[in-house]
């Protein structure tokens, strides 16, 4: 099902709900507006947006009986509308059940496409989600960045897509960096960290030092040099 | 870093260890995706392209590579985003897609074993047969490759409930950069022996060693 609420915090307040009941969600997306719409224009699958929705929620239930699964979306149902959710889309079909799906998995081609692109990977603790998504939106505002934010409200795990659009290349290679590092700081400040499933490999080591210091940093390549003490394995990667 | 270039020498080795198909030089006409992944739009040419199908290939390259220090950058489908298989500093592509057998599932102890080459989605359409079931589903599940899943701990929606791939990693086959060849742990589901090397290897993005063989845990195929 897919619901809709006012507000990030609102979003977060429902998933937590859902979880103090009892109930544990296979799926549980945060989708910003913006990227249902992106989305949308890609695929050719309708998407109706009121104004007044500033935040969904995709939500799926699984299990091995279908009474029970049914009884999992009721429950689940009745704690959204408890909590602050405008309105909530049934999936009643497969079909339909697909095309949200498809709208889900499309955000990350549609912003992509035919633009230059960073996509960070930002972890937090599930209920900081707000914070980090309204700190993303306050940078990116500062810095000029036009950015779509989508992920797992369930794991506090959000990706931010910024976008390059017209910014000079001078800019996109510096400011746009300092945006990152302020935008992976506010990760650290929230306890989390600047990696949730991408990992660090070449484009995020520049920001390893926001999260660990550098004696830290030399554990891990201590390690390296047991496992591997000519440094010919994926040289250049993750410190 | 100081790497040595590869020379015709190198090329030399590895075509008495490697047969044709398994090498790839710049002019082969599918040369050119091992330069990038789905990283932005970032680029790096590496010098050789390497295919190997056993571990005991995989085993030689490295080896020789350790040995001449020829830079060595793992691979799988290069569905990644952040650059990982990007070979930064040239030298040799160490690509595992033509290690892609389902190696056994054993419906017993709820495990199955794999090379690195398998597709996520291709597993998890095998289990179905045995009505198994494996969580994790990153976005790209279509074209990603396990060995990359556990390189990077991917994870994906269903983790909120299932978790990411390290929860569901038992025990992995290794070959390190001199050639030695590893089990890190042993299959089961409880390990209290010793330093955990299979979870050192699950997130180090390829740089301690590369994934030749894995043994995962599955759960029972849910219905609905």
């Amino acid at each position: 099902m897919l619901a809709s609420f006012d507000s990030a915090e609102q979003v977060c307040r429902a998933v937590n709900a859902l979880f103090l009941a009892g109930q544990t969600p296979s799926v549980c997306e945060f989708v910003e507006p913006l990227a249902f719409e992106l989305s949308s224009n890609l695929t050719g699958i309708p998407f109706q947006h009121d104004a007044a929705v500033k935040a969904y929620l995709l939500i799926e239930a699984d299990g091995f009986d279908l009474l029970e699964v049914e009884k999992s979306i009721e429950a689940m149902y009745a704690v959204l509308d408890t909590n602050g959710c405008i309105n909530v889309l049934m999936a009643d079909s497969e079909d339909k059940k697909n095309q949200f799906w498809r709208l889900r998995r499309s955000i990350g081609e549609a912003t992509k496409k035919g633009n230059v692109y960073k996509e960070e990977d930002t972890v937090v603790p599930r209920a900081s989600l707000p914070a980090l998504y309204h700190g993303v939106k306050e940078i990116a505002a500062r810095y000029g960045l036009r950015t779509v934010c989508y992920g797992h409200a369930g794991d506090g795990n959000l990706h931010v897509n910024i976008l390059k659009d017209q910014l000079t290349d001078s800019y996109w290679n510096h400011e746009v960096k300092e945006a990152i590092r302020e935008i992976f700081q506010l990760c650290y400040s929230l306890k989390g960290t600047i990696s949730g499933e991408h990992g660090i490999g070449l484009v995020q080591k520049e920001y390893m030092p926001i999260v660990m210091p550098e004696w830290q940093l030399d554990l891990m390549r201590g390690i390296k040099q047991v496992f591997d003490p000519r440094g010919i394995l994926n040289p250049g990667k993750i410190f | 870093m100081k790497f040595k270039p590869i020379s015709e020498a190198d090329r030399l080795y590895f075509r008495t260890i490697l047969r044709p198909e398994q090498m790839m030089d710049v002019q082969h006409e599918l040369f050119e995706r091992y330069a990038h992944d789905h990283t932005e739009d970032l680029t790096f040419q590496p010098e050789l392209v390497l295919l190997p199908e056993t571990k005991e290939e995989i085993s030689a390259i490295l080896q020789y590579c350790h040995q001449e220090l020829i830079a060595v950058t793992p691979r799988g489908a290069g569905t990644g985003l952040s650059g990982g298989a990007l070979p930064v500093y040239g030298g040799v592509v160490l690509s595992v897609e033509r290690m892609n057998a389902i190696q056994h599932i054993d419906r017993d102890n709820f495990q199955v074993t794999l090379q690195p080459g398998v597709i996520n989605e291709a597993l998890q359409q095998a289990l179905t047969s045995y009505d198994l079931f494996y969580p994790p589903d990153p976005a790209s599940k279509g074209s990603c490759m396990m060995g990359g899943n556990i390189a990077h701990s991917s994870g994906g929606p269903k983790a909120v409930k299932y978790g990411t791939t390290r929860d569901y990693v038992l025990n992995l086959e290794v070959v390190l950069p001199d050639g030695r060849i590893m089990w890190t742990g042993a299959d089961t589901l409880k390990y209290s022996s010793g330093y955990n090397l299979t979870h050192l290897m699950i997130g180090s993005e390829g740089t301690l060693g590369i994934i030749s063989s894995m043994v995962l845990r599955v759960l029972p195929l849910l219905k609905y």
